[in-house]
């Protein structure tokens, strides 16, 4: 079930009217079936695996939270089982390729894997990730969750169960106390961020979709003009953050009408002044996971210089991989852990006091390295990609690929995006307050609301581009 | 635990929650009434791309007068230019309803919708080589759905599922959503320099080009990626023929036209495009369709990529075919 479909609109309604019609201490159980709805709409023998992880992780805590010995070995135990699920699923098939890909080549042989070719579960490598913060946090000393209900509250929550934001139990298992009364400002800002993002999804990315198409199919075919590459890339690297940002927004608007908080999950990235300042504020709650369970457990920055690059680098490598089982996304990784390498050393060796010209020196360094990673990251294989990349270095081929109208339509949404963000971050607000509306004003707004909607509604069903992962 | 939902509210506020509904309704029965059933949207509707057939509808239904009807796929709507045809060949107005990614089913429908307002005397249908090939079947995408009915969805083996039935329900009751691709492209009309010069009676070609070597290469193997073989009985063939049979009973004459292809296409499919010419010429004369076919007058140059012309050739092109098309109405 797609946030932009006629489904969730239905769908949504429904169970927030059997939500908050329930008594305090059902809600949790309506939550529970409202999320096994959702993600059997779209599978239920994969929705009865959730529910079988879910049982699995719930019994790993406790027995982790009791264990006094070899508690090393029962976490390396019980993580491996998640990421044998994840690994079957998502990564299998890949690993074999590749193998036996290199085998043929070296040999000459033409051997041909026993592929699975299973569909990913929507939302696995999330799960998955939860999954692992739970049980690595337990091993350091949290307490496990012994409510069933609560941890699988926490564990397939609807709003959040396909792309996140990955969140962490800490916080979302304390907030379960407050669902006994209903919060009218948070329903508010529910609604407000709803609107906000299928306005982001629908009217600002799904409109940039089709022109990222023709640019990448335009380097699939092997020739991209220089400006037409460029555009392509600027175009897609506005379409995920609209795409994303829009779902995460309609996951935590969702998730506040039932009375949830959920964590932001992108600060103004394209405002980043530095590679390490983006990941601040891109994707925060993988980016933040991988910092907790993956570069400080290998040491982070308190090692040698030469290690921390290797974190670095190891740490991106796993963030490119967990995008998509493909040799294009370990590389996208890779080329942002060399990127954040280089750059812990050159701050290491020249260390400058922070000032504007460095700020606006290191955007203008940031911005052109991630829209050339984005290559790497949304062209279907390396041959594609390659030849985005080398157009983007000034030698493509051809022109016309996009059209000028797309072109303008493009610059021009970034300067406006960028704008935007620079006005929120200097606090420049208009002087507008909100007057109380009649009845009446509020049934003509109501109306315009439901014109609007109608409108921005998509022509098909246009899938949320994190969906894959 | 407490347990305060929402209610309260709503029971607070229950009357002005009533009038603000009322009002919503209310409003929106005016918006559905004056815009859409009245007519006004359209009769105003603005477009700025006509590749798609709800925009190519909306054209043409400002040429009713048209005696000259063009239909089939892309090849067909960057190649003739109405307005060139008819001045050589002194056979009344004409309009060109070919659309992006069209095939014999969508063809078929889309003639068949031009027909509910149009009363030409002749119809011209280009028969791209895939239109004869035995592997295409019907698909039942968004394109079809925008010129066929759930009826004829269903006459054609995909009929809507449920959220398709009530999405289209919804559509019908509720023209803002029904039609919001097309306003939506009517809002595209409204910026400076972007609504489509509806002078040129549906003729269209994207701007820009794709025929650096690679790119033509590449997009010919798509093309012919997966091909079946090239016959007068394949299934397009067969509503090719019902479309043909339909048009005469009607009293419509009916010609075929054979689209220019690039020269990159015949290096790649050769054999493939012989052997289709031949299932088309068959097909031609099986119903005694004359055929139009300027193909030879064009090189590498005219082309915007595999299957376009560029403008200065479809000019050329649509010259031709008026030539054609007289000497067809003299035999």
């Amino acid at each position: 079930m797609l946030f932009n479909s006629l489904a969730y609109l239905i769908f949504l309604p429904i169970a927030w009217v059997a939500f908050w019609a329930a008594p305090a201490r059902r809600r949790l159980d309506v939550m529970l079936v409202a999320s096994y709805v959702f993600y059997a709409s779209w599978s239920i023998p994969y929705a009865a695996m959730i529910f079988g992880l879910v049982v699995a992780n719930y019994v790993f805590g406790i027995v982790l939270g009791r264990a006094t010995t070899r508690r090393r070995a029962l976490l390396a135990a019980f993580i491996a089982v998640d990421l044998a699920v994840l690994g079957v699923f998502k990564y299998y098939d890949f690993f074999l390729t590749s193998v036996t890909g290199a085998a043929n080549a070296a040999l000459g042989a033409n051997l041909q894997p026993p592929l699975l070719t299973l569909v990913l579960p929507l939302g696995i490598s999330f799960f998955t990730f939860e999954f692992i913060h739970y049980l690595v946090d337990i091993y350091h000393g949290e307490l496990a969750v012994h409510s069933f209900t609560k941890f699988h509250v926490f564990a397939a929550f609807f709003p959040t169960q396909i792309a996140g934001p990955i969140k962490r139990f800490q916080q979302f298992v304390p907030s379960l106390a407050s669902i006994g009364h209903f919060d009218t400002v948070l329903a508010r800002e529910g609604l407000w961020l709803i609107g906000r993002g299928l306005a982001k999804k629908v009217l600002l990315g799904d409109r940039l979709a089709p022109w990222v198409m023709d640019g990448v199919r335009a380097a699939s075919d092997g020739a991209i003009g220089t400006t037409d590459a460029w555009i392509t890339m600027l175009a897609f690297a506005l379409q995920v953050y609209f795409d994303f940002s829009g779902y995460t927004d309609i996951a935590r608007g969702s998730a506040a009408l039932f009375g949830f908080r959920i964590p932001i999950n992108f600060d103004m990235p394209y405002l980043a002044t530095s590679l390490s300042d983006f990941w601040r504020r891109w994707h925060i709650s993988l980016s933040t996971w991988l910092r907790d369970y993956i570069y400080f457990p290998l040491g982070g920055s308190r090692r040698p210089l030469p290690i921390v690059m290797r974190n670095l680098f190891i740490t991106f490598v796993v963030a490119g991989l967990w995008h998509g089982a493909a040799w294009h996304y370990a590389a996208f990784g890779a080329m942002w852990g060399i990127g954040l390498g280089l750059q812990h050393l050159l701050r290491t060796l020249i260390p400058l006091p922070p000032s504007r010209a460095l700020s606006v020196g290191g955007w203008l360094f940031t911005m052109p390295f991630y829209l050339v990673s984005l290559a790497l990251f949304r062209c279907p294989d390396f041959d594609a990609a390659s030849v985005m990349i080398r157009a983007m270095a000034g030698q493509g081929v051809g022109a016309g690929t996009l059209s000028f109208r797309a072109s303008v339509f493009v610059i021009g949404i970034a300067a406006a995006l960028l704008l935007t963000w620079l006005a929120s971050r200097r606090q420049w607000t208009l002087p507008v307050t909100m007057p109380r509306l009649s009845p009446i004003a509020l049934g003509a707004a109501a109306s315009a609301v439901v014109v609007i909607a109608s409108l921005a509604a998509p022509a098909g069903s246009d899938a949320f581009f994190y969906f894959q992962f | 635990m407490s347990d305060l939902g929402p209610w309260p509210i709503f029971r607070n506020h229950a009357r002005a929650i009533g009038v603000a509904l009322a009002t919503c309704v209310v409003v929106l029965m005016c918006l559905e009434l004056a815009v859409f059933r009245s007519g006004f949207f359209a009769s105003h509707v603005a477009v700025s791309d006509p590749q798609w057939p709800a925009a190519k509808l909306a054209i043409a239904t400002r040429q009713p007068n048209a005696r000259v009807l063009y239909v089939g796929d892309s090849t067909m709507m960057t190649s003739v230019l109405p307005t060139i045809v008819s001045r050589s060949c002194d056979c009344g107005p004409g309009f060109n309803g070919g659309f992006s990614a069209s095939n014999p089913w969508t063809t078929d429908a889309m003639t068949r919708r031009l027909l509910t307002f149009m009363h030409p005397k002749l119809v011209v249908i280009s028969v791209s080589p895939w239109a004869v090939d035995s592997a295409a079947k019907f698909d039942s995408n968004e394109l079809a759905r925008q010129v066929m009915s759930p009826s004829e969805l269903a006459a054609r083996g995909a009929p809507l599922d449920l959220a398709e039935s009530i999405d289209a329900t919804l559509g019908s009751l509720w023209s803002a959503y029904g039609q919001r691709e097309l306003v939506k492209e009517w809002f595209s009309a409204l910026a400076p320099s972007q609504r489509y010069d509806e002078s040129l009676l549906g003729y269209y070609v994207a701007p820009g080009s794709a025929n650096s070597y690679a790119r033509l290469i590449a997009t010919a193997d798509r093309l012919f990626a997966d091909v079946g073989t090239p016959t007068a009985d394949a299934p397009g063939a067969n509503v090719i023929r019902s479309l043909v049979d339909d048009l005469r009973a009607r009293g419509i004459a009916v010609a075929f036209l054979l689209p220019p292809l690039h020269p990159t296409a015949y290096e790649e499919a050769g054999p493939y495009l012989e052997r289709a010419d031949v299932a088309i010429r068959e097909l031609a004369s099986e119903r005694s369709v004359p055929l139009i076919d300027c193909r030879t007058m064009f090189s590498a140059s005219d082309f915007r990529d595999v299957t376009h012309l560029v403008e200065p050739a479809a000019e050329r092109h649509s010259a031709c075919v008026g030539e054609r098309m007289r000497a067809i109405a003299h035999d």
